[in-house]
């Protein structure tokens, strides 16, 4: 609840025009926005061009922030929304140069990561990439940000039946792509 | 029971993935922060909310202003030519409109260009005002002529084959556009409007190759954008029309649309430079 209050703080001084309490709420949601974009576009230099838009957009539209929703929902959702059109947008699917020599280090990385959970990693990225925007979406914000039902609900302003329908079929697609890539050979229940 | 066995399949999902260690969390540059804020308004969200909707009015309408100029006359020019009305073009292919017109047709090829001299001011004109074109488009679009001058080294033929469906459809979509257009009298300035605004791609895809160029030269690094390769590479790209000009004025044109295509094709294909194309040993994620 103090963390609650703390953050409507920010906001309201934000609305005002604080750039300082913006860049505080950007200091506490960049990890998950940009782990939203990185997840839904599946590179790194294309997730931080779509963080910094995610965060232009919020500070346009938050005079219009409903303060009885939380703040990290609504984040989720301009983020959400944003990248499916991005996605809707691309036409075809290039890398950039810098794809080309950018590698993700893995926050965890030591010597005893071994090259085959690395690619274990990697192929569960690939097999996500493999879903349909709207089911990646589903997928990512309820196992990547650990979102439940209702939460989905609020930033995709989807019906909770919808989300099930979607967060089954996703599982399965996702289920699917794992198996092609080789990471496991367990049937998932559907 | 269905619930139950949503909650067994999310709850085995997640251990899956949590195993993989596909769920670890990435994190981003710690410029992300700095750079929005490098970037963020000055104004508070209200206003910044106020201009945007504004700018978003005024762009509709101008979209809107400009499809009705083009939409409006094309109309009449189309019931025009449907009903048999006669029309501005059709009074020029009359017998005194013929004559008139076979005299300035003499006049802009070549009567009026005989002597060597003026034939070689148009010359350098040509050459000259590429060079401009090329410069302008390389100042504005930095980073995208690059990215589309690139994308053209990495794969010439196929930006080769773009570029020539893009200006066959292009030169289609202008001619019918052009004879409706020219079928009533308040059409007749915006299709010279028209007829001036398709050389733009034109410009740019003699820039995109220009650049593909000087990057080729310069081997994929210069240090400047107009570094000395690309200023020889413009330079040599702008003879040919340069020269043509020496024998015709339609020679000319020609000679841009030709050289124009493989940089209209890289353009189109880079998604006008945003998403350059890379050589296949990077392999496509998808």
């Amino acid at each position: 609840m103090v963390e609650h209050s703390d953050e409507y703080v920010l906001i309201k001084r934000s609305i005002d025009g604080d750039h300082a309490a913006f860049a505080q709420l950007m200091e506490r949601y960049a990890g998950a926005v940009f782990n939203l974009a990185y997840r839904m576009l599946g590179n790194a230099h294309e997730a931080e061009d779509a963080s910094q838009e995610i965060f232009l957009r919020a500070y346009t539209n938050l005079a219009r922030f409903d303060q009885e929703r939380k703040f990290s929902t609504w984040l989720l959702s301009i983020g959400s929304n944003y990248c499916i059109d991005r996605l809707r947008r691309r036409r075809f699917v290039w890398l950039t140069l810098d794809d080309a020599v950018l590698t993700m280090p893995s926050p965890a990385r030591g010597p005893e990561r071994s090259a085959i959970e690395r690619e274990e990693r990697d192929a569960v990225q690939r097999a996500l990439l493999r879903l349909p925007p709207a089911y990646r979406e589903i997928a990512v914000l309820r196992y990547w940000n650990d979102l439940s039902y209702e939460e989905i609900c609020q930033v995709t302003g989807l019906p909770e039946s919808t989300i099930k329908t979607r967060l089954h079929r996703a599982r399965r697609m996702l289920a699917d792509a794992l198996r092609a890539e080789g990471v496991t050979q367990e049937e998932i229940p559907s | 029971m269905s619930s139950i066995n949503h909650e067994h399949d999310d709850d085995a999902l997640h251990e899956l993935l949590l195993r993989s260690g596909a769920l670890e969390r990435h994190e981003p540059t710690s410029d992300l922060v700095a750079a929005t804020m490098r970037r963020l308004p000055h104004a508070p969200p209200r206003v910044v909310a106020r201009r945007a909707a504004i700018r978003q009015v005024l762009s509709r309408s101008v979209t809107l202003l400009a499809v009705a100029l083009l939409l409006v006359p094309a109309t009449i020019g189309a019931l025009n030519l449907i009903l048999g009305t006669e029309t501005p073009m059709g009074a020029l292919a009359g017998a005194a409109g013929q004559a008139n017109m076979r005299a300035a047709i003499l006049a802009a090829t070549g009567q009026r260009f005989d002597a060597s001299l003026i034939r070689g001011l148009v010359a350098i004109l040509v050459w000259l005002a590429q060079m401009a074109a090329v410069v302008l488009a390389i100042g504005f679009w930095s980073h995208r002529s690059a990215a589309a001058g690139m994308t053209l080294l990495a794969a010439p033929l196929r930006a080769l084959g773009t570029g020539l469906m893009a200006i066959s459809a292009l030169g289609v979509v202008v001619a019918m556009l052009l004879t409706l257009l020219t079928a009533t009298v308040i059409g007749l300035p915006i299709a010279a409007g028209v007829a001036l605004l398709v050389h733009v791609p034109i410009a740019l895809g003699i820039a995109v190759g220009a650049r593909a160029l000087g990057l080729r030269l310069s081997g994929h690094h210069p240090h400047h954008d107009f570094d000395r390769n690309l200023i020889a590479s413009a330079s040599a790209l702008a003879l040919p029309a340069a020269l043509a000009s020496l024998f015709s004025i339609p020679a000319v044109f020609l000679t841009l649309y030709l050289l124009a295509i493989p940089g209209i094709g890289a353009l189109v294909l880079s998604q006008g430079g945003m998403r350059p194309v890379v050589g296949s040993k990077s392999g496509v994620r998808g």
